[in-house]
């Protein structure tokens, strides 16, 4: 809890804004993207892919505190390429080849040439994400409502 | 008395779920869907079922529990029952952030309280309104034409955010204002077990993994007079929430995905020591996936349980925590009520036996019975 503040002061590293892309993407996505890639180094995978659960809390209103609600499945994989950077990846559910190409993205993002290269990938992603949420929120939208109270019937 | 074990029996019970494997996966199976795209299936048409096997097994993940489902037979307990087993073979990597569910984009946003709510009324997909036919939504009339326009709230123009409510009430003094800091102890129950008196956050999290059919017959009970309740809801919101984790490798906060929630914030009676005092109190619920029977029920729950907290006589069953939190949950009720469906030869032979040997002294006669009284 310490380091939240500070967290929540300085902007979000571009990391964590990638991280989150790939954490959200498809596997056909993914795979499609990684045919982008000329050359992709060569990995070792130092651990996982694997399964397992973080716990989710939720506020209890009007009192501050937080209560576990349940947990989740998640996928974690950690990589190592051939240039040294380490790449990681937390992935909702159980999907180990997600987590596997989401480690090695998050890895080849590092190097800055690389990320100067595929940058717009992760953000065409980015984009695709916001449109899928904005079509929802536009097909919620149109159940908004104004119900009329029936004055009459009180008085 | 305690349970006997018995043995054998193998070839029997290897039969038994052979015939449910039979059943489950015929051979000549007419439809010829493979079990992945069954899954996904019932994920997708039986939505609801997996939210509440979601919240009851208190594991997120549609997969699983569309697996579960399956393999129970549509037994919803059953299913819950084998979630709850894979999840204890699973180890927790970390604490995910606390969920903002007011940041949520929501799907469905309504209000009993108040006609107008910051963001506008939201029906979201809901059949609330409809007539409880067979085959209703097989026979809708072809949408309203794109010319129409929608009523929108007046609100909803000015602001599209789904602000609280309750910040509302909150601005104007009428409900029990936050503290500040949290005071009581966020301690996983599943690790943990609670005693009595339990806090409020171990008391929330039994009910949000609790029988949704238990905790609708408790929480009916405090509104036919079972427990003083007058309710109102300020805001049922279901929606998509962020899920955000800090691994410690990072260092920093990543968001990695959405997971559905329903949240109820419920308005009750009022409460003070002094006329100027008073104000409304809160109860509230919330669960995994679209549960809003259980989110509400959840939210008079919690309120009915704060009894002792507000000074009120704990003297409806609903209010009783001992007997809510040590009955809600389904898993370890059904292990109890159902294991007397196992062989208790033994137990039964030494109950025989007893009144066998009652009956061959006919010294206690009934007279001499009444005497002994």
């Amino acid at each position: 809890m310490d380091h939240k503040p500070k967290q929540e002061q300085a902007p979000r590293p571009r990391r964590a804004l990638w991280i989150s892309e790939l954490a959200q993407s498809s596997l056909k996505t993914l795979q499609a993207m990684a045919a982008n890639v000329s050359l992709w180094p060569d990995y070792q995978l130092l651990e996982g892919p694997e399964i397992g659960t973080i716990l989710m809390h939720g506020p209890i209103a009007g009192n501050g505190g937080t209560f576990p609600v349940g947990d989740c499945t998640i996928t974690r994989c950690r990589v190592r390429d051939t240039r040294g950077y380490e790449g990681f990846s937390w992935i909702l559910g159980q999907q180990p080849e997600i987590a596997l190409w989401a480690a090695r993205w998050d890895a080849l993002l590092q190097d800055p040439n690389h990320y100067a290269t595929y940058w717009k990938n992760i953000d065409q992603l980015r984009q695709e994400r916001m449109q899928r949420e904005q079509n929802t929120a536009t097909a919620m939208q149109k159940t908004q409502v104004r119900f009329f109270s029936m004055e009459n019937m009180r008085t | 008395m305690s349970y006997v074990a018995v043995k054998g029996g193998a070839r029997a019970i290897g039969a038994a779920h052979q015939l449910i494997a039979d059943t489950l996966y015929p051979e000549n199976n007419a439809s010829d869907t493979p079990v992945d795209q069954l899954h996904q299936q019932l994920d997708q048409q039986l939505r609801l079922g997996i939210d509440r096997i979601m919240a009851e097994a208190s594991l997120y993940d549609r997969d699983i529990a569309a697996r579960a489902l399956l393999q129970a037979q549509g037994d919803s307990i059953e299913a819950v029952f084998i979630v709850r087993a894979y999840r204890a073979t699973l180890s927790r990597f970390l604490d995910a952030e606390p969920l903002k569910i007011s940041d949520s984009q929501p799907q469905r946003h309504i209000s009993a309280a108040f006609k107008d709510v910051p963001g506008g009324q939201q029906l979201g997909a809901t059949y609330d309104y409809s007539h409880r036919l067979l085959g209703y939504f097989q026979h809708l009339p072809a949408p309203q034409s794109a010319a129409e326009p929608f009523i929108k709230s007046e609100d909803a123009a000015a602001e599209t955010r789904h602000s609280g409510v309750m910040q509302l009430l909150e601005q104007e003094g009428f409900i029990e204002t936050s503290t500040a800091a949290p005071t009581e102890e966020n301690r996983d129950i599943t690790q943990i077990p609670p005693g009595f008196p339990a806090s409020r956050a171990q008391r929330l999290q039994t009910l949000a993994r609790a029988d949704e059919g238990f905790l609708l017959g408790m929480a009916y009970s405090t509104q036919r007079g079972y427990g003083q309740n007058h309710p109102f809801i300020a805001e049922l919101r279901q929606g998509s929430v962020n899920v955000e984790i800090t691994p410690p490798e990072l260092g920093f906060t990543i968001c990695i995905g959405q997971i559905s929630m329903t949240e109820c914030q419920m308005i009750n009676q009022f409460h003070g020591d002094t006329p100027e005092q008073a104000t409304f109190t809160r109860g509230y619920g919330l669960v995994f996936g679209h549960n809003e029977r259980k989110a509400i029920a959840m939210a008079l729950l919690d309120r009915a349980l704060r009894a002792r907290e507000l000074g009120e006589k704990v003297q409806a069953p609903a209010q009783d925590e001992e007997f809510v939190l040590s009955h809600c949950d389904n898993v370890e009720a059904t292990g109890f009520v159902e294991h007397l469906k196992l062989p208790h030869h033994v137990d039964f032979q030494s109950e025989i036996a007893t009144l066998r040997a009652l009956r061959a002294h006919p010294k206690n006669s009934p007279t001499e019975h009444s005497d002994g009284l």
